[in-house]
């Protein structure tokens, strides 16, 4: 198998990528920026900075810091939206938007990208991705995440 | 990041404190439950804003039962940050080190409302983003407790429309 795209990190990481992550041919969707060429669209948490935590368990937790280094995904569109929908409406301020991005964009994921974990129940997934793997230029934006309509009952009650 | 209000202190003013478990995680924490050494006094860690070296945190007290009262969706996010225990909350800026570089002491009419929530939407533990493994110290700590048995009767307030959950 080829070498993944952080490997420094995870060698010294107990079964990470897990053993049962798959390479696959699927679907899939994620949150970026607007900006097609910002730095974070395919970046994964630990590799953000700031990195976005309040303690020191990535680095005590083996496999919160593994999942620090793969990407997020959701295996369709609408699943990508909920998901978004209720963080950003029920659990955030304003400002999710600057960590997370706004738009989306949808591309496959190929068996030579990397290992993905099973899809769950919110149709999310993760992807450790394999060195040379570029998913900027296979993925295409399809516009924002909100739509006009989710704004309608957005007004500020406090 | 918009600059704080309140007053500004030397340095975090809490003890050391323990992680209990993360209540909401997306590529990282958004909301984590913390609690002092006593295990007396929980503390919510919301997560407001972010620039090129910090992330901004919002950290005040809660009671058990307020946390109770989320985890059944009785309360929402938004009105347990609008009710802090204290009356008051502190807001950081916590750098990549995790060590914090500005702290305020912030009123409630001080805490810019673009850090609140936008709607009242309940506890949703697969949404949320809560793992397997902090969903059982929730589930022991705060729903099988025997206390939680005496306050079987509290009912939500009238009023309030949580329960709501359409985004549209």
């Amino acid at each position: 198998m080829a070498s993944f795209k952080y490997q420094h990190d995870l060698q010294n990481l107990p079964n990470c990528p897990p053993a049962d992550y798959q390479q696959v041919h699927c679907q899939a969707f994620r949150w970026v920026f607007e900006e097609e060429n910002h730095p974070n669209n395919f970046r994964p948490p630990l590799v953000i900075q700031p990195r976005r935590r309040n303690d020191k368990r990535f680095r005590g937790n083996d496999r919160l810091t593994c999942a620090g280094y793969a990407l997020s995904f959701f295996n369709t569109l609408e699943n990508a939206r909920k998901r978004y929908l209720h963080l950003y409406y029920g659990r955030t301020g304003q400002d999710f938007v600057a960590s997370v991005g706004t738009h989306l964009a949808q591309g496959i994921i190929g068996e030579q990208d990397g290992v993905v974990s099973k899809i769950d129940g919110q149709g999310h997934f993760e992807l450790h991705e394999f060195a040379k793997t570029d998913l900027k230029s296979k993925f295409k934006w399809t516009g924002p995440i909100l739509q006009e309509e989710d704004n309608h009952d957005s007004h500020d009650r406090h | 990041m918009i600059p704080m209000t309140g007053t500004k202190l030397e340095k975090f003013p809490l003890p050391q404190l323990n992680v209990v478990a993360d209540l909401v995680y997306y590529d990282g924490p958004l909301l984590t439950l913390w609690e002092d050494d006593l295990k007396e006094s929980y503390y919510f860690y919301y997560w407001c804003s972010v620039d090129d070296h910090h992330n901004r945190w919002l950290v005040f007290r809660v009671t058990e039962r307020q946390i109770r009262g989320y985890l059944t969706g009785q309360l929402s996010l938004r009105e347990v940050i609008l009710n802090p225990v204290d009356r008051y909350y502190f807001l950081g800026d916590l750098d990549d080190d995790l060590e914090w570089q500005q702290v305020y002491l912030v009123m409630p009419d001080d805490l810019p409302k673009s850090y609140l929530p936008k709607k009242e939407i309940p506890f949703d533990r697969e949404l949320d983003g809560v793992s397997e493994a902090d969903w059982e110290i929730l589930e022991q700590r705060f729903l099988k407790s025997p206390s939680w048995a005496v306050e079987k009767s509290w009912q939500p307030r009238v009023g309030s429309d949580v329960g709501e959950v359409s985004y549209a």
